[in-house]
């Protein structure tokens, strides 16, 4: 198959994906004990708004006929209205979404620094005493709840020094990478340990590889084998890493969010569940599936892109 | 997620390269002995927290408010004078029981699909495959995180979502060991013996995956306790006066500036019951998969 239909392939195979995402998240209000309007609203809220509002959730449609139209307005960027806000959904992501993206790739970039040259030391060292502490280190790390260690880093350090605000978002680019430095370090400390895991064996197949014998049997420096031939495979074989996490590391960001009290979706995400404001955690919910599918397309491609050894099914 | 990549890479659950490595001798079972002791130190807290703590865990000393630690209250008191130390003791009957029901349900269920989907094949099987692929096509705990939206935040509301997600990965795990046994000759033997399926299935096939939804449900309850906690922390799980860990780090956050160590009891009882059960899990899948 050319690589062109592959992606054309890859491309056609979310559509029925995407189809029963959507009726996922809409038969969420859908399937909420009983009237979620009358939920929302109160007891005591007069019959004429329950019904108005059933009809801006959609629930006085048949379920079919509901979801068709959701789909539809979802499709439009019409993701129906906040009931607590007053405001259309797709606004309220709009409005968030920088913090949120400014979190993620932070936390990325941090966690790749800190995971590519760790993996890297364990497996040229592998069986060695610094291979057994990065391993017990990174199991270490998976048992620290995200909150938890964000906490420790703002009382320990933030507050004691003083060199990190501890909450909000900042003004201006360097504002931003002040204010984001600490939430994402937390985020990436969270995600690092999986990624070194995965990298140090990745690693360790490629160290013992023929391509790598071959290029040192040229006499190559070490140093160059390793920057030119070892590093560029870790580094593609840690971006896939990245967007099958991406699940893990979306509910991370909501943890990191809340704690460092940071606008961004994740926040809205807590309030809205909350205030049982159903279209906005519809919406966000939506959101997150669209960008995970997205992000794990788009890395399937890239693979194929960069690496011809790849098989094609 | 592609959730087999990631699910290897969380915890315990190693590849066969990992696997092939020398191993020291004994350190599997130092590992395993390490975090049992741990895990039964834990459940032995949670079934004698009345003996054990000093101070009943929701009595008020509106006198003796955060004190710090002291003689009469060895890890300090919290903003409304309550014995730390009980609390955290007494947090284990809520976080250790709501994550083990969150780990068991799914397990058993999940088995059980994964075992009568791998043996009896076809439609069953299709179907649940699949099923399994779309819910893991979207990020689980944002699924997670919408399910307790609509059932309403809350301890039956964190078991059932976990539940709803968490049973495609033990049927997955067990209907490929199914798939591995079940063309074994022994299994053959039984069937042209005529023992009838729910006996070879029983009797023959389960005794031989059960090892590894086992070994992954001591994964899974590091993964569920820090879920549990962070839901609480968020104010979306156990709610107030409950002890529970997640939710006495969320009531010490006020006061970070002036009192910090009030986060740190919690925290480190979180960690290092993970580690117990992540010893486990590491110590099981070296034993099973040479």
């Amino acid at each position: 198959m050319s690589r062109f239909g592959f992606v054309g392939k890859r491309l056609l195979q979310t559509v029925p994906l995407l189809v029963v995402m959507l009726f996922v998240v809409y038969a969420l209000v859908r399937v909420a004990p009983g009237d979620p309007a009358q939920t929302l609203l109160g007891l005591h809220a007069t019959p004429a708004r329950v019904a108005h509002l059933d009809k801006e959730l959609g629930v006085d449609k048949p379920l079919l006929k509901g979801y068709l139209s959701y789909a539809w307005g979802a499709l439009h960027g019409d993701l129906g209205n906040s009931v607590k806000a007053q405001q259309p959904v797709a606004t309220i992501i709009s409005n968030r979404l920088g913090v949120s993206v400014w979190l993620l790739a932070g936390a990325m970039l941090l966690s790749l620094l800190g995971a590519i040259p760790l993996a890297l030391l364990a497996a040229l060292r592998q069986g060695r005493s610094a291979d057994h502490g990065i391993r017990m280190v990174s199991v270490l790390g998976l048992t620290i709840p995200t909150f938890w260690l964000g906490l420790v880093l703002v009382s320990f350090f933030a507050l004691p020094t003083g060199l990190f605000p501890v909450s909000g978002f900042g003004q201006g680019v360097v504002g931003h990478l002040h204010s984001i430095f600490l939430p994402a370090l937390t985020l990436a400390i969270g995600i690092a340990p999986i990624q070194i895991r995965a990298l140090r064996l990745s690693l360790i197949g490629v160290l013992d590889s023929d391509f790598i014998a071959t290029v040192r049997a040229m006499g190559l420096r070490e140093r160059r084998v390793l920057m030119r031939h070892v590093l560029p495979n870790a580094v593609s074989a840690s971006l896939t890493l990245l967007a099958a996490q991406l699940g893990v590391i979306l509910f991370g960001e909501v943890i990191v969010e809340n704690t460092f009290a940071l606008p961004g979706i994740g926040q809205a995400m807590v309030q809205a569940i909350i205030q049982r404001d159903y279209p906005v955690v519809q919406g966000l919910t939506l959101a997150a599936a669209l960008l995970v599918v997205g992000m794990n397309l788009l890395a399937d491609v890239l693979q194929v892109a960069l690496d011809p050894r790849v098989e094609l099914r | 997620m592609s959730a087999q990549g990631l699910q290897s890479g969380i915890l315990g659950l190693m590849s066969r390269e990992e696997r092939e490595q020398p191993r020291q001798a004994g350190a599997g079972s130092l590992k395993l002995r390490t975090g049992v002791g741990i895990v039964a130190l834990f459940a032995l807290a949670a079934l004698l927290a009345p003996l054990l703590s000093p101070y009943a865990p929701d009595s008020q000393d509106l006198l003796h408010t955060l004190t710090g630690p002291s003689a009469q209250h060895l890890l300090g008191t919290d903003v409304v004078g309550r014995d730390v130390l009980s609390r955290v003791i007494y947090a284990t009957r809520t976080d250790l029981p709501v994550a083990a029901a969150a780990v068991l349900i799914p397990a058993t269920a999940g088995s059980l699909i994964g075992l009568v989907a791998g043996y009896f094949g076809r439609l069953t099987d299709t179907a649940l495959m699949r099923t399994a692929d779309l819910i893991l096509a979207f990020p689980v705990y944002v699924l997670v995180l919408a399910l307790i939206a609509v059932i309403g935040p809350g301890v039956g509301a964190i078991i059932l979502a976990a539940s709803v997600v968490d049973w495609v990965i033990y049927a997955r795990l067990v209907r490929s060991e199914v798939l591995r046994v079940k063309s074994l000759d022994y299994i053959t033997a039984a069937r042209a013996s005529g023992l009838p399926h729910r006996r070879i299935l029983f009797r023959h096939v389960l005794p031989n995956v059960i090892h590894q939804p086992v070994i992954y449900m001591m994964s899974d309850m590091v993964l569920l306790i820090l879920a549990l906690s962070s839901l609480s922390f968020l104010g979306i799980g156990v709610s107030s006066p409950t002890a529970e860990w997640g939710r006495m780090i969320a009531e010490a956050e006020p006061f970070l500036r002036l009192h910090p160590w009030l986060i740190l009891p919690p925290g480190l009882a979180i960690v290092t019951v993970g580690i117990g059960f992540a010893l486990i899990a590491d110590a099981l899948a070296d034993r099973y998969r040479t």
